[in-house]
């Protein structure tokens, strides 16, 4: 193995001290470190939207807040844990970890990463800031639907902008991954030698560059029908409000991919390491993620088959979706070939990982359910489809977040989280996460609409599981709260390898990993490639 | 040896996964067969594919377990070394796709036989409004308004005194139901006047967006007399948690019976505008119109919800210019959720609710409409053409 | 400037490949919004 001593930074100028240091911050481990921060943070606003919508759907009537306030919270809850917490997580584990897989020393564009970043905290200023706007946040649900979302008030127009911006955001972010991972490879690195979270944060950033304009321009016409008299989605106008609809969906669904392809990574790199066996069927894996990444661009129409499409329309995208079911299954097969006949042990990271694996499975399934025209014809716009995407998105991407946070903790504070929290906070992630969405396919089924701030009697019972689940679920984040600043601040010395079966360039670094890694490239040959990652 | 361990914990996990998964089911709520050819065939449907992914699920947790419980280094297992392998890629990529297609075949025959809208014995007319809908029969030519109705809408209220519990049909329930015939071939035209709306009844098998500019079809047979209900499931607003649909199916002679009794009703009313109203008369049947029109927005008690919703108790309208007030009932006034009630409501239900505002609340305006006045205007506002475009038209 | 790009002894190679690949991804973006709103004023 190529071994690479990151060297001192004797070599740079005095560094700025307190806040100005983060500000013009030009590091990738330091502008990672202030993704996953502030995304924990939007990742608690958030949640505390969800309780509120929690606390009102707990028992049948109006208690806490009125509709309109609970519209308001179920589009911010979307807006903030999609744009804040989830899509920053994954851009913060990429900037800290991407360089340092595949032997860069920086990323490609380091102004350009701290602007990426710089813009998001104003983005997320002005989106929370109409929550306190005479017309109150957005209220049409996070795919902001015309003719409902022209209604808005004036504080519609902080809303695009906000969207703007982080969109903004996004693609830089974007293209500084790509530009990186095509550029400044080590010597060796081939394309087909990365770790699987490179392969999957390429091809997401391919996923962002392509559909985030498409988004801007679906809300720039949003824009400009509330704001400048335009009729794009004004059927008295002579627009039509089901254009819209596509538009979104066009960027909407390769968003859903662009939300778990990083984390399929994640799960890619701690399972074999904690089976202490290579990953199983690399190749497939890459060409499953990139047929998956394909397959998102022709899928979008399933989020509407109750507009009233052709037949022929409805059938071609009831197929496309299901076919999808391809890539996601071999890539789970994979998986489980992984850990068979390995020698697993179960840290954190791994729990979080298999936990990963079957609770987005289940969010998979019943993702192929939803495919299926004519029963979705009842499932559409009801808490099934809450379910399924709350398992796909928070067991799956969140869960994904969770898993590569301690994983990676190690190497990013030089000291080991404390395992026997980390443990307690899986498990009643895990119960509680259950108990809070299991319900909901019940609730969908038996014919509650989704996003409604109250329901019929015989919804009773489930929602009042569901919603204890839900308490629980927000309470055990701030266990991981705690066991995160527990860790920054101290505890056992970790190794440069940390876990036994680890594998792969960030490894090789000290932990906690110097400011400045791989200033001279390491050369990398067949003994890091993954395929054949040995145990030693 | 090896082998046969895994062989025997696998049959083991599958075993208690399916137990586990027999539990899951047993103790939830599922899709209702309901009552019409289509419905049927869709629980049938969704029967089937719960039935191959519970399937694919237990089998690959089973073997997910199976390898938790034997390959971990707590019992001494040393890992294997093998990284590929052509043959089973290949396995599960094949496989999964002959399961899609067995999916896809009977999901296709479904579609196609629920796409024929042909051959209607009669034709309903829905248009969602916030926050309720519209029916028009077409060939009867009868048209009402059917919203939530009044014991819900009391106990749904923050700080209402009654429990939801004790209202009959919470939010599932309307002031006017939709009547349909049973084993008539029914096609339904939906559409909106203002945002999209969608409308489902979960027994009658789906549900279709309501779209303003658009309209679009689906068909049903009912083949049960009964109540079904339904709600709106497209975010459509405030109050879209509260605009129900329900459904009395009834054998068609019993339908006959209905459509007599509505035209007769209907006649009683015919010249109701032409005549000239008492103030007690105006103010409650203004009431009524108030509650089910109105009040959703702008409060029971005139109160509103600022900023979006004004109230009416004591406003420069209610109390202001009669003119500029039935102006603003008529044709609504763009760029807010007031909507224009000029097409939507007979002259007699606009006069009252004028009549009701102005008086009620403590705006003793002592002012009183008079239904042909409203009625004049309505002319004038049919033959202009101005049909109100809802907020959006901006 | 506060501080040096710690991948300032990248190559210049890379460091110019680097910065081509960024302007052609950004055209792309720029292209594909375009496009998008076009479809909104041609294709109602």
């Amino acid at each position: 193995m190529t071994t690479q001593t990151a060297h001192a930074d004797d070599h740079h100028h005095e560094a700025p001290k307190g806040l100005a240091r983060w500000l013009f911050t030009t590091n990738h481990k330091e502008i990672g470190s202030l993704y996953l921060i502030f995304s924990l943070a939007m990742f608690l606003v958030g949640g505390a939207m969800a309780m509120i919508i929690r606390a009102e759907l707990f028992s049948p009537g109006l208690q806490l807040v009125n509709p309109e306030f609970f519209n308001q919270m179920t589009t911010m809850h979307a807006l903030v844990m999609i744009f804040g917490a989830v899509m920053p997580a994954f851009v913060g584990l990429a900037n800290w970890m991407v360089p340092m897989m595949i032997g860069a020393p920086d990323m490609a564009l380091p102004r350009m990463n701290n602007w990426s970043f710089w813009i998001l905290p104003f983005a997320f200023l002005m989106l929370l800031s109409t929550l306190f706007m005479p017309s109150g946040a957005p209220a049409s649900g996070w795919t902001l639907y015309p003719p409902l979302s022209l209604q808005g008030g004036n504080s519609f127009a902080f809303v695009i902008f906000a969207i703007h911006l982080m969109g903004i955001s996004s693609i830089m972010g974007a293209i500084n991954i790509i530009a990186t991972i095509l550029n400044m490879r080590a010597p060796g690195m081939t394309l087909l030698r990365m770790p699987l979270f490179v392969w999957t944060w390429l091809i997401t950033a391919f996923l962002l560059i392509a559909v985030m304009p498409v988004l801007a321009g679906a809300v720039t016409m949003l824009l400009t029908d509330r704001f400048f008299d335009t009729s794009f989605f004004n059927a008295a106008g002579g627009g039509d409000p089901v254009m819209y609809q596509h538009i979104f969906w066009f960027f909407g669904h390769p968003e859903v991919y662009i939300m778990i392809l990083p984390a399929f990574g994640i799960i890619s790199e701690i399972i074999p390491t904690f089976s202490r066996k290579p990953l199983f069927g690399y190749t497939a894996m890459v060409y499953a993620t990139a047929s998956i990444a394909f397959l998102s661009f022709i899928v979008w129409a399933h989020h509407m088959f109750t507009v009233g499409m052709p037949l022929g329309a409805s059938l071609f995208f009831m197929y496309a979706t299901m076919i999808i079911a391809v890539p996601t299954g071999i890539k789970v097969f994979n998986w489980v070939s992984t850990m068979w006949r390995g020698s697993m042990t179960f840290e954190t990271p791994m729990l979080f990982a298999i936990a990963f694996v079957i609770l987005f499975t289940i969010g998979g399934l019943s993702g192929v359910m939803l495919a299926i025209v004519p029963a979705d014809f009842q499932y559409h716009d009801t808490y099934f489809v809450v379910a399924h995407f709350h398992y796909v998105l928070v067991t799956g991407a969140v869960f994904a977040i969770m898993a590569a946070a301690y994983y990676w903790l190690p190497k990013w504070t030089g000291h080991m989280y404390d395992e026997r929290l980390g443990k307690i906070h899986f498990w009643w992630s895990t119960i509680s996460v259950n108990v809070l969405f299991f319900p909901q396919h019940y609730l969908g089924l038996a014919g509650m609409p989704r996003r409604i701030p109250d329901y019929a009697v015989q919804f009773a019972e489930f929602n009042m599981i569901s919603s204890i689940g839900g308490f629980a679920f927000g309470l055990a984040q701030l266990l991981f709260v705690y066991i995160v600043i527990k860790c920054v601040r101290g505890g056992e010395k970790a190794t440069a390898q940390v876990w036994e079966g680890a594998r792969g360039l960030e490894w090789t670094v000290p932990s906690p990993a110097p400011l400045h890694t791989f200033d001279t490239p390491p050369l990398v040959d067949d003994s890091l490639e993954h395929k054949d990652r040995l145990p030693s | 040896m090896k082998r046969t361990n895994e062989m025997i914990v696998g049959l083991a996990m599958v075993a208690v996964i399916s137990v586990i998964t027999w539990a899951l089911f047993a103790v939830g709520d599922n899709m209702t067969p309901g009552v019409t050819p289509f419905s049927k065939d869709v629980y049938q449907l969704h029967m089937i594919i719960l039935g191959i992914v519970t399937v694919i699920g237990v089998l690959v947790f089973a073997a997910m377990f199976t390898s938790i419980y034997l390959h971990r280094k707590s019992r001494g297992a040393k890992a294997a070394q093998f990284t590929h392998s052509t043959k089973a890629e290949v396995t599960w990529t094949v496989i999964p796709i002959l399961i899609l297609v067995v999916m896809a075949v009977p999901a296709t025959q479904v579609l196609i036989d629920m796409e024929d809208t042909s051959g209607a014995e009669l034709n309903v007319k829905v248009t969602g409004y916030q926050w309720l809908w519209e029916y028009e029969y077409i060939e009867d030519e009868i048209q009402f308004y059917s919203a939530l109705d009044r014991d819900s809408n009391y106990a749904r209220q923050i700080g209402a005194t009654r429990d939801p519990r004790e209202v009959e049909n919470y939010l599932l329930e309307v002031d006017k139901r939709v009547v349909l015939p049973t084993d008539t071939r029914i096609r339904f035209l939906l559409t909106s006047n203002d945002v999209i709306h969608s409308w489902w009844v979960p027994d009658l098998g789906w549900k279709r967006d309501a779209i303003p500019g658009m309209v679009n079809e689906a068909w049903t047979l009912i083949e049960e007399p009964g109540i079904y209900r339904g709600q709106c499931t497209e975010l459509c607003g405030k109050d879209h948690g509260f605009m129900p649909v329900v459904i009395e199916a009834v054998t068609p002679e019993e339908y006959r019976a209905w459509v007599d009794s509505q035209k007769a009703e209907m006649a009683a009313n015919d010249n109701a505008a032409e005549r000239t109203w008492t103030r007690d008369e105006l103010m409650t049947l203004g009431a009524d119109v108030y509650a089910a029109q109105c009040a959703s927005c702008h409060q029971g008690d005139g109160s509103g919800l600022e900023p979006a919703f004004p109230a009416l108790a004591g406003s420069a309208v209610t109390v202001g210019a009669i003119e500029d007030h039935i102006d603003l009932i008529m044709n609504g006034r763009p760029g807010t959720a007031m909507a224009g009630f000029g097409q939507r409501l007979a002259a007699e239900d606009i006069a009252a609710a004028l009549t009701y505002t102005r008086n009620a609340f403590g705006n003793e305006t002592g002012d009183m409409v008079q239904p042909m006045r409203i009625l004049k205007l309505k002319n004038g506002v049919v033959e202009g053409g101005v049909a109100d475009t809802g907020p959006a038209g901006l | 400037m506060a501080r040096q790009d710690s991948n300032r002894e990248a190559p210049v190679t890379r460091r110019r490949g680097a910065r081509r690949t960024a302007v052609v991804l950004a055209v792309i973006a720029g292209i594909i919004y375009a496009a998008f709103i076009g479809r909104g004023v041609f294709g109602g």
